[in-house]
């Protein structure tokens, strides 16, 4: 466990947190220049805080009271930066095994080279390669030191990088091969979802809330706003049938919503995640007729929660669903708590998580 | 007076090169300080290290003559107990030129630091090594280029030193005289054909000099 009671100085704001990361995967959530980078940096030391505490379980890497800074290099910390930062003067087998500590245990050069698949680089130069590629590099470089905590940076994943591209694929194999925490900063819900066990959302230098990635990232609120500034309703269900000829894969929650998604080749009572965007569902007083959209779930208004110009409207169908209407939609419906409800959701507004 | 062209061309580029190679470790030393720190003292200490590059030539050889003196501070201390002269002798040639070169070298090496991306050396650290390793397997390797091109302009710069050494080792043909001061002597005594071929010379070291450092760096490239 990481105790974390910080205070940094940045230009425009001062990074104050207090926090302890239980792990063994802590997603760091929010809007970028919010502080995120700032603080892996503070736990790697690279950084040092004016005032506060930090601790690697009974360890402490940080006091200011008891004047204790712990350098980088006595930390055992695997830091992957955002730009990999590997070192353009050596080769990427020189820059892997630049602070590799001995051969002897399990994360031996071969293993890590393996489950990374970076052999085919090892010889080239830096600059030949891709933007994943050096993601990669500076991963194996990082766990190579035998780091007690890895530190990813990697907010631009999601966002520039094509889908065999982004690194959080590969660090879920190193979690199973070393079972080392990490502390990722990440802006991808479906990757924090399966990989982190906790969320930590960070605004302006401030922790807005800490709790599961299911709980922190599927109620609206800060953690929902920040995916890509839209909300995305997620849903835990089975595969209770395959219908391909109608090209549809009926679902069911435990909470028994039940939803018809575009056909997907899984085998029935298989576990996914789906998301519904909170803008692709349509909300009705009665019962429309003559429509395409294949879902329509009855339930009732749980809340209405007006912010910003929009309204998010709680329907609780079986599971909780968030609709965003316009306030005016919110006006001429006449809705209000407690009303009985129809959601219309076209099966392609549905889409497969994982 | 007659010349001995060959000592002359030694004793010059050995004395540039002593010089500069003697305050080599300790430009890298504060280039490498004035590239990363970022206290108060800094602009004080970067003001300091220019002056003598500013000022002129004979003002700092006047400065050394007070220092180095045999009846001055650190020169009589110097001859008292080890013996060792350094006004009028070879010794304050290398300590003119080095001093006078310094400026550059510490400039030239501060501007190379400065290219190399200061995260590089923390990322470093983060994987367990110590600063000093760092230094030696990431900083200079990335910053030696600009460490040899101010190493060489620096060499360029002591070659023709002129003003200060006059002041502090004088003129002494076979002692103290280097090429520019060889030449200085030969118009002054009217022999201005021998100056020429001096000033040929001079001219040919320094372009091999350069031509030497822009051949490093392209291939380093």
């Amino acid at each position: 466990m990481i105790h974390v009671s910080v205070r940094v100085p940045l230009s425009s704001f001062d990074l104050d947190v207090t926090v302890e990361l239980e792990g063994p995967v802590t997603a760091i959530f929010g809007p970028s220049g919010v502080g995120k980078t700032t603080l892996l940096e503070t736990l790697a030391g690279i950084r040092q805080p004016s005032e506060g505490e930090i601790r690697f379980g009974h360890e402490v890497m940080f006091s200011s009271d008891d004047n204790v800074f712990v350098p980088p290099e006595r930390r055992r910390v695997g830091f992957v930066p955002q730009e990999a930062l590997l070192f353009p003067h050596l080769n990427v087998l020189r820059n892997i095994c630049y602070g590799a500590r001995g051969d002897e245990l399990e994360m031996t050069v071969d293993s890590v080279v393996e489950a990374l698949e970076i052999g085919p680089l090892l010889k080239r130069d830096t600059g030949r390669l891709s933007g994943g590629e050096r993601q990669r590099v500076a991963l194996a470089r990082a766990l190579l030191t035998r780091p007690r905590l890895l530190l990813l940076d990697e907010p631009l994943a999601a966002l520039d990088l094509e889908l065999k591209e982004r690194i959080l694929p590969y660090l879920r194999r190193v979690r199973e091969l070393y079972a080392i925490p990490a502390v990722v900063v990440s802006h991808d819900v479906f990757d924090v979802l399966t990989l982190c066990d906790e969320v930590i959302l960070i605004d302006r230098g401030r922790i807005q809330t800490k709790g599961s990635p299911k709980e922190t990232l599927t109620q609206p609120g800060p953690g929902g706003a920040f995916f890509r500034g839209r909300f995305e309703n997620v849903f835990d269900a089975r595969v209770a049938e395959q219908s391909p000829e109608e090209g549809l894969t009926r679902v069911t929650t435990e909470a028994g919503l039940e939803l018809f998604a575009p056909h997907r080749e899984v085998p029935v009572g298989e576990r996914a995640l789906f998301g519904i965007l909170a803008e692709d569902i349509l909300l009705a007083r009665t019962a429309p007729e003559g429509l395409s959209a294949r879902n329509l779930v009855p339930g009732t208004i749980g809340a209405i929660e007006e912010r910003e110009g929009v309204a998010m409207v709680r329907v609780d169908a079986g599971d909780p669903i968030y609709v965003r209407l316009t306030h005016r939609a919110v006006a001429q419906l006449e809705l209000e708590h407690g009303q009985p409800v129809l959601l219309i959701i076209k099966t392609h507004s549905i889409h497969w998580i994982a | 007076m007659t010349i001995d062209l060959a000592w002359l061309v030694r004793f010059t580029v050995q004395i540039a090169a002593a010089g500069v190679l003697i305050t080599l470790p300790f430009g890298i030393a504060l280039g490498f300080w004035l590239a990363r720190t970022r206290r108060r003292g800094r602009a004080i200490v970067e003001t300091l290290t220019t002056l003598p590059l500013v000022l002129p030539p004979t003002v700092v050889g006047l400065v050394l003559l007070e220092l180095f003196g045999r009846n001055r501070p650190i020169g009589r201390f110097l001859y008292e107990s080890f013996g060792v002269s350094i006004a009028f002798t070879w010794r304050a040639v290398v300590i003119a030129s080095a001093v006078v070169a310094f400026p550059l070298l510490v400039r030239t090496v501060r501007a190379a630091f400065e290219a190399v991306d200061p995260r590089l050396e923390a990322i470093a650290r983060t994987l367990g090594r110590p600063p000093l390793y760092v230094f030696f397997t990431i900083t200079l390797p990335l910053s030696a280029r600009g460490i040899l091109a101010g190493v060489i302009l620096a060499f360029s710069r002591a070659l023709g030193e002129f003003g200060a050494t006059i002041m502090v080792a004088g003129n002494i043909p076979g002692e103290t005289q280097t090429l520019s001061l060889a030449i200085f002597q030969l118009v002054q005594l009217g022999r201005d054909p021998e100056a020429y071929r001096l000033a040929v010379v001079t001219v040919l070291i320094a372009f091999t000099a350069i031509f030497v450092s822009e051949r490093l760096t392209r291939t380093r490239a």
